[in-house]
């Protein structure tokens, strides 16, 4: 019996350590890492991709991210989703990859698939700052302002003295043509910021 | 037909005053406000409180804001904290007064307390990543390892890749006794930041 085990044991170890060895070792990920780094910062992106082929794990939610958000810079949009979407596999209730996930998707003007993003983000964090504000920003530039406004408020609530979420809020409402309403919030996004010429040229402001 | 004529003419004039007064105190308000930032960046946080005391409103929540702000950037925690508390009172899911007093409370070593304001921001946003991280923070220096991952797990769920995250988690586990885990996060921590040091005696020099 404790034969065995220990047998089993043994050959446990060495599936270890031969699994192991055919690993790359950590600290050569690290070194690919620290260039990947230095090419960015070099703005030379493919150099920056390149570093980390060798030693690219498709299991590894931190290589796919970066390779998603360096394709996105390396304007190779469809790869970069694919880097993202594997890593939201690997970690499902990451935000970061999601919203990693929505610039190449914007840049390839897929506008119903960042909402989804969005929407997902809000399903674990309904007052999820960006996820909101951008779903706001999205549905008013559709004009679909019914849409845009639980959004902006959910923003608004959580901040509501940010000149950006005001402004928008300011807008929504405008287009609705609440123009009263607006003109509430335009003027608190002056007290936000008193040089923004934004409302200049609406009659209701002077 | 007289009499209503007055009645016209004199609501005109009533409604045509109060337009008037109001955008003037309107104006008045963003001129305040307007002179205030111009103090705040020369770095006269006082004269930037001054430029806002003819205009001050008790009810307003943007007023009490920004002098919670000024009063803590001028050093009075105290001050600072009476007008945040008047800023949450009127409006109580604003974020931004929570994490705004946290720093005049944080003056004033008001730990229990600020550990109020992060668990009432989770309760309107559970994800949180500042109050997540900092509830983590906190707890860990108390060396309550329990409580602090609790707050950190929700951290480094959603943010995976951070490097505050993992080596904060690292310390967490390390001081738990589980160097290995540890070292995993660590490792994590070593791939957002290269060059960083602080890890060397767990980790090694060569990493």
């Amino acid at each position: 019996m404790w034969k065995k085990t220990i047998f089993s044991l043994a050959i446990c170890t060495m599936a270890t350590v031969t699994n192991a060895q055919q690993t790359t070792p950590v600290n050569a990920v690290q070194l690919a890492f620290k260039k990947s780094y230095e090419s960015e910062y070099n703005l030379k992106y493919a150099k920056a991709i390149e570093e980390l082929t060798p030693v690219y794990d498709a299991k590894s939610y931190e290589l796919n991210l970066r390779l998603g958000w360096l394709n996105y810079l390396n304007i190779k949009y469809v790869s970069s989703i694919d880097y993202y979407k594997k890593c939201i596999e690997l970690a499902p209730k990451s935000i970061e990859a999601k919203l990693g996930l929505t610039y190449p998707l914007a840049s390839l003007e897929r506008w119903d698939e960042v909402i989804v993003q969005y929407k997902e983000i809000l399903k674990l964090d309904p007052t999820n700052m960006t996820a909101n504000f951008q779903l706001a920003l999205i549905n008013y530039n559709r004009k679909d302002y019914a849409q845009a406004l639980p959004y902006i408020n959910t923003y608004v609530t959580s901040y509501p003295f940010n000149f950006e979420g005001i402004n928008l809020m300011g807008w929504i409402h405008y287009a609705s043509g609440k123009k009263d309403v607006a003109k509430t919030y335009f003027q608190k996004a002056l007290l936000i910021n008193p040089l923004s010429k934004n409302y200049e040229l609406l009659p209701e402001m002077k | 037909m007289e009499i209503l004529n007055k009645i016209f003419f004199i609501t005109l004039i009533f409604f045509g005053a109060t337009y008037f007064v109001f955008s003037q105190s309107e104006i008045n308000l963003r001129e305040a406000f307007k002179k205030s930032y111009d103090a705040e960046y020369q770095l006269k946080y006082q004269k930037a409180i001054d430029e806002l005391t003819e205009v001050y409103d008790a009810s307003s929540y943007e007023l009490n804001l920004r002098l919670g702000w000024l009063n803590y950037k001028n050093n009075r925690w105290n001050e600072s904290v009476t007008y945040y508390k008047k800023a949450i009172a009127k409006m109580p899911m604003s974020i931004e007064a929570k994490l705004g007093i946290v720093n005049a409370l944080a003056g004033l070593d008001k730990w229990d307390e600020i550990i109020a304001m992060y668990r009432s921001i989770l309760k309107i946003d559970p994800y949180h990543a500042i109050a997540n991280y900092r509830l983590a923070l906190i707890y860990y220096n108390r060396s309550d390892f329990g409580n602090s991952w609790k707050y950190l797990k929700n951290y480094i769920n959603v943010y995976p890749f951070d490097f505050d995250g993992n080596s904060l988690a690292g310390w967490i586990k390390y001081s738990v006794g589980k160097k290995e885990e540890a070292i995993v996060f660590f490792r994590k921590a070593l791939l957002v930041n290269p060059y960083d040091t602080s890890f060397n005696k767990v980790v090694g020099t060569n990493k």
